[in-house]
């Protein structure tokens, strides 16, 4: 009779996990990561923005990617690799110098982001940046795509 | 009298009570799997949201700027409107496949000002509605105020010339100074503090040689941030009356010209 039971028992916590179970939405760890990421990139994007530097770094161009570098290398934890490329409306990449050179505005090994299943990209979009220019102001709407891709080093 | 005692039930009773228990605290450990996760797949869409939202605000701003910088000339009346169609199509672009939709309302075209008086203003507003179809957010509301005002402080009326702190006409000191007293307020009556001397400019460009220093009064106004303007005689001109404009430019390129007649 208790042998009975037992088994009456058992089947009983088995059809209640199995029945909970099916509720749960268990997130695979790289899928996890990534969101992570993301979350980090978009704070860091946002924060630069908020505070008027990441406008100038990507309008300002030459000799600002440096420094654009700089900012998301101390923003971003020091174990997070990234790769920033700056488009505009048409597709062409931005970042480049005026003899038309690609400037890599990036951080950590290259072969860490061939390697990693888990690669985060974070879009953020600029509207432009008023500036002076030979006394006189340019305050055009010329937007910029950033895609700002990252991963765990 | 025999009290029969049933001596069967008391597994079922235990194993129940178990599963019971199991039953309740594992679907509570489920239940913030669930939500946690979903909370996170939410953080993609409140991103799109901040970046709209900042974006948007930067439009009307550069808008401002643009239609301050050719001193509000009629021409440049629709700058807003036509940036903020740009925007409006641009953010379908680069959130391709979210389902991005924003849309802008203005009054009039958005943009107003007042200039050339002693409290004088550049403003700007809009009113934005977004939705976001793949995550079946609609209607959600903002709005960017912005604006910039110059308010150039006299003292009152009646003021003894030896008394008097704000703009004024000093000869009592051996340069002949003029000094102009005002404060820059933005959105919110908030002071703008991070002016520098080329952030200001006077009569246009004229006058050239002048001395800005910021300094907190606690006795204007319940306390304010004020910048005095100094500049010698012999950069303005003879004898007072003068008239001054003074034109400040902020660190977001927006424009203010106010004036100001100076007498003795």
């Amino acid at each position: 009779m208790r042998i009975i039971e037992a088994i009456l028992a058992s089947f009983i916590i088995f059809f209640a996990v199995a029945f909970i179970n099916t509720f749960a939405v268990t997130p695979s760890s790289p899928t996890y990561e990534t969101s992570e990421l993301e979350k980090v990139g978009h704070n860091v994007l946002h924060d630069l923005d908020d505070q008027r530097l990441l406008a100038r770094f990507v309008y300002n161009g030459t000799g600002e990617w440096e420094n654009l570098t700089a900012a998301l290398m101390v923003c971003l934890p020091p174990d997070v690799y990234f790769n920033l490329t700056v488009y505009d409306l048409d597709g062409r990449i931005v970042n480049v110098e005026p003899d038309g050179t690609y400037v890599s505005i990036c951080y950590g090994d290259p072969q860490v982001f061939e390697m990693s299943s888990s690669i985060a990209s974070v879009t953020y979009i600029l509207p432009g940046y008023p500036r002076w220019e030979e006394e006189k102001l340019l305050a055009e709407y010329e937007p910029r795509i950033l895609i700002l891709q990252l991963v765990r080093g | 009298m025999r009290i029969v005692r049933q001596r069967r039930g008391q597994f079922i009773i235990i194993a129940a009570l178990l599963v019971a228990i199991m039953m309740v605290s594992v679907s509570t450990i489920m239940y913030s799997a669930v939500t946690y996760y979903r909370h996170e797949r939410w953080e993609e869409y409140l991103s799109i949201i901040d970046n709209v939202k900042i974006g948007s605000q930067r439009v009307v701003e550069i808008s401002l700027a643009n239609y301050t910088s050719n001193n509000c000339e009629e021409e440049y009346g629709t700058i807003l409107r036509n940036n903020l169609q740009q925007w409006v199509n641009d953010t379908k672009k680069a959130y391709a496949g979210f389902g991005i939709n924003l849309s802008y309302s203005l009054i009039e075209d958005g943009l107003d000002y007042e200039w050339n008086e002693d409290e004088s203003f550049s403003a700007a507003d809009a009113t934005f509605t977004l939705g976001i179809t793949s995550a079946g957010l609609s209607g959600y509301q903002f709005t960017t105020p912005i604006i910039l005002r110059v308010e150039i402080i006299k003292d009152l009326p009646g003021t003894p010339p030896e008394q008097k702190r704000y703009t004024r006409w000093d000869a009592s000191n051996t340069g002949k100074e003029l000094t102009i007293s005002l404060t820059v307020y933005k959105e919110d009556s908030m002071f703008v503090t991070n002016l520098k001397k080329n952030n200001f400019r006077l009569n246009g460009t004229d006058i050239e040689k002048f001395t800005v220093v910021r300094y907190y009064d606690a006795t204007y106004d319940g306390g304010a941030f004020i910048y005095d303007i100094y500049c010698s005689q012999e950069e303005i001109g003879p004898e007072p009356p003068y008239l001054i404009s003074v034109a400040v430019i902020d660190a977001r390129s927006i424009k203010v010209v106010a004036n100001v007649t100076v007498s003795k």
